[in-house]
C-alpha cells in the first residue's frame, strides 16, 4: 500500500508540473470588468502594439466585447487615424521587425490563448524590472 | 380515391426497393432484446460521423488550404464567420468524441466476443474503419497549421524514413517536400475532405450490411436465431424499429448533454482536445519544447517510444494496430461473452485495459527514464494479451451458456440495494442543536469498512 502511494506521488509531478519552470503570478483578469478591460486595451495600444500586433481583432470587436461606444474606442483606445473596422496591426512592419529582432514579435492574443494571461503578466513584470 | 401523394409514393416503390430495405434493416431486423449500455456506441458513432460531415462541409466553405493563409482562415472562422466558432468547436470536439465512442464500441466487441464467428468480417470492416478514422484525424490535424499540427505531422511522417532502403524516398513522396510544407497541406486537405470520408462512408455501409447479414451479437453471446416462434421470428429478438431506434434516441440525448457541455464550456478540454501549442502559427524554425499527439493516438505513440530502435518501434506501433485485425482467430474460446468466460480471460482483459489507458497517459508525458520503463511494461502487457490469447483462451474454464437470453436486474431493481448500503455506512448520533438533542446521521467507520471489504470481495469474485 505504501509503495503504491509512493508510485502515485512519483507520477503526480509528471502531470502537474510538466511544463511550468517558473511559478506564475495570477494576472487577476476579469472579463466582466469593462473599466479594467478598457484601461488594458488603452495601455496595450500605447505600449505593446508598436511591435506586437493583435491582428485578428478589430477595433469594432473591442467596442462590442467591452460594451462601450464605438466613438469612445476611436477617441480613447485606437491610435490616431485608425478606423473602427481596422484590424489592430502593429506599427512596425515585418521587414523592419526581421532586421531588428530577427523575427516578427508574436501576436500576443495568440500567446494569451496558448499560454494563458498569467504568462503575459509575468513577461510584462519582467520588462518593468 | 387515391391521393396524388400516395400515387407518387407508389411510383417510387414500384421502381425502388424502399419498403424491402426499410423492412430488412429496420422494421423487421430482429435484434436481441437484452442490449445494454454498451450497445449505444454504434449508433452514436454514426451520429458523430454525420456531425463531422456536416460541420466539415461548412468549415470547408471558409477554410483556405494554403500554408500562408490556413492559420488566418481558421482565426477568421473563429472570430468573424457568423457561428463559425460553434461549427469549428463542433468539428474539433467531434473528432475526440468520435474516438471516445469508437474505443468504447470496440471494447464492447472485446468483452462480448462480437468479433467471433460468424462476425469476423464485421470486425474486419470495423478495424478498417478504425484505421481510416485514424488517417482522417491525423490529416485533419495538420489543417489548422498551428505549431502542433506542423511538428506532429513532421514527427509522424518522418517515421516512414525509418523503413530500410526505401524509407527516405517514401517519406519524401508522402510529404511532397523535404519538410512539411504547402504541398503537404494541400494533399492532406484533399485526403481529409474527399478521399478518406468517401472510404469511411463506404466502410460504414459494408460494416452494417455485413452485420445485418449475420445478426447482432448480445451481452450473453448466444445465437438468438436458434429459438424461433411459429412465425419464424427469434423469440428473444425485437424489431430494431421502433424498439432500438427509441432506445438509441435516449442515448443520443444523453450523449448530446456531454457533447454540448464540452463545446460550450471546455472546447480545449484542458489541452487534450485542442492542444495549447496549436494556437501559435506553424513555424518551421522553432520546435515546441514537447511534441505530443492528440490523446487518441497516445497509446500507440507510447508504444513507439517504448522501443529503443526507431524502425522496431515503427513496426511495434503498426503491429499494435494490425494485431487487432486477426483477433477473431487468436481467440480459441468456445464462449463469446465475458459473462461465461473463465477467470483468466477476465483478468487478462483487466490488465489489457490498464495497460492501454496507462500507455495513453504515458504517451502524453515527456519521456523520462521511469516513464519509459512503465511504457515498456504496458507494451509487453498489450502484446501479451493478444499473442498469448490462443494459449490462455484454450485453457480457460468456461461457465455453462444458457439457451435463452438471461434477464439482468435493471437500475430500478438495484436502487433499494444501494439505499441499504448507504444506510449501512451511517449511524445515528445524538447532537445538541439549539438546546435540544437531535439524532443526526454521521459516517460510521465500521460500516464503511464492511461495505468496502464486501465490495472488494465481490470484485475479486467477479474476476473468477
Amino acid at each position: 500500500m505504501k509503495k503504491l502511494l509512493q508510485i502515485c506521488l512519483l507520477l503526480m509531478p509528471l502531470s502537474t508540473f510538466a511544463s511550468a519552470g517558473v511559478s506564475l503570478e495570477s494576472a487577476d483578469t476579469s472579463l466582466s470588468d469593462s473599466k479594467s478591460l478598457t484601461n488594458g486595451a488603452k495601455l496595450y495600444v500605447e505600449y505593446c502594439l508598436g511591435c506586437h500586433s493583435v491582428k485578428y481583432i478589430r477595433y469594432l470587436n473591442i467596442a462590442d466585447d467591452f460594451n462601450i461606444k464605438e466613438a469612445t474606442v476611436l477617441k480613447d483606445i485606437a491610435p490616431e487615424g485608425a478606423g473602427i473596422y481596422d484590424k489592430m496591426l502593429a506599427a512596425m512592419n515585418e521587414r523592419d521587425a526581421k532586421k531588428w529582432f530577427g523575427t516578427t514579435p508574436p501576436d500576443l492574443s495568440l500567446i494569451a490563448r496558448s499560454r494563458g494571461a498569467d504568462s503575459l503578466y509575468l513577461k510584462q513584470n519582467m520588462a518593468k524590472k | 380515391m387515391k391521393s396524388k401523394f400516395t400515387g407518387c409514393g407508389d411510383w417510387v416503390v414500384n421502381r425502388f426497393p424502399l419498403t424491402k430495405l426499410w423492412n430488412e434493416h429496420m422494421a423487421e431486423y430482429y435484434a436481441p432484446k437484452n442490449f445494454n449500455f454498451w450497445y449505444f456506441f454504434g449508433s452514436l458513432a454514426l451520429l458523430v460521423l454525420v456531425n463531422q460531415l456536416v460541420t466539415g462541409i461548412l468549415l470547408t466553405m471558409n477554410y483556405k488550404p494554403d500554408a500562408g493563409l490556413a492559420f488566418d482562415s481558421v482565426e477568421y472562422i473563429m472570430r468573424e464567420v457568423p457561428w463559425g466558432w460553434l461549427v469549428r468547436y463542433m468539428h474539433s470536439t467531434g473528432a475526440s468524441a468520435f474516438f471516445i465512442v469508437v474505443y468504447l464500441h470496440m471494447f464492447r466487441g472485446l468483452i462480448y466476443g462480437s468479433y467471433k464467428q460468424p462476425r469476423e468480417l464485421v470486425w474486419i470492416f470495423g478495424m478498417l474503419l478504425f484505421v481510416a478514422l485514424m488517417a482522417e484525424a491525423f490529416m485533419g490535424y495538420l489543417l489548422p497549421w498551428g505549431q502542433m499540427s506542423y511538428w506532429g505531422a513532421q514527427v509522424i511522417i518522418s517515421l516512414f524514413s525509418a523503413i530500410p532502403i526505401i524509407g527516405e524516398d517514401l517519406s519524401l513522396w508522402v510529404r511532397g517536400d523535404y519538410v512539411i510544407s504547402d504541398a503537404t497541406l494541400n494533399r492532406f486537405f484533399a485526403f481529409h475532405v474527399i478521399a478518406i470520408p468517401l472510404i469511411l462512408i463506404m466502410l460504414v455501409f459494408l460494416h452494417i450490411v455485413a452485420l445485418h447479414e449475420v445478426g447482432s451479437n448480445n451481452p450473453d453471446g448466444i445465437n438468438i436465431k436458434e429459438s424461433k416462434d411459429p412465425w419464424g421470428h427469434p423469440v428473444d429478438g425485437i424489431p430494431f424499429h421502433p424498439y432500438y431506434t427509441v432506445k438509441d434516441i435516449v442515448g443520443v440525448a444523453v450523449f448530446l448533454f456531454f457533447f454540448a457541455t464540452v463545446i460550450f464550456y471546455m472546447p480545449e478540454m484542458g489541452g487534450y482536445f485542442l492542444e495549447h501549442a496549436n494556437f501559435i502559427p506553424a513555424d518551421p524554425l522553432a520546435t515546441p519544447e514537447h511534441i505530443a499527439p492528440v490523446w487518441y493516438f497516445t497509446p500507440f505513440y507510447a508504444i513507439l517510444r517504448a522501443i529503443p530502435d526507431k524502425f522496431a518501434g515503427v513496426i511495434a506501433m503498426g503491429g499494435a494496430i494490425c494485431i487487432l485485425f486477426v483477433l477473431p482467430w487468436l481467440d480459441r474460446s468456445p464462449v463469446k461473452s465475458i459473462r461465461y468466460r473463465g477467470g483468466i480471460y477476465k483478468k487478462a482483459i483487466l490488465l489489457f485495459v490498464i495497460s492501454f489507458v496507462g500507455l495513453g497517459y504515458l504517451g502524453m508525458q515527456a519521456p523520462t527514464a521511469t516513464a519509459t520503463i512503465f511504457a515498456r511494461i504496458c507494451t509487453a502487457i498489450y502484446f501479451g494479451f493478444f499473442l498469448l490469447m490462443p494459449i490462455y483462451t484454450r485453457w480457460e474454464k468456461t461457465k455453462p451458456v444458457p439457451k435463452r437470453l438471461t434477464e439482468q436486474p435493471s437500475i430500478e431493481d438495484r436502487i433499494p440495494g444501494w439505499i441499504d448500503t448507504a444506510n449501512e455506512m451511517v449511524k445515528d448520533v445524538p447532537v445538541e442543536q439549539e438546546g435540544k438533542i437531535v439524532t443526526k446521521k454521521r459516517p460510521d467507520t465500521a460500516g464503511i469498512a464492511n461495505v468496502l471489504i464486501r465490495t472488494l470481495k465481490r470484485l475479486k469474485a467477479s474476476l473468477d
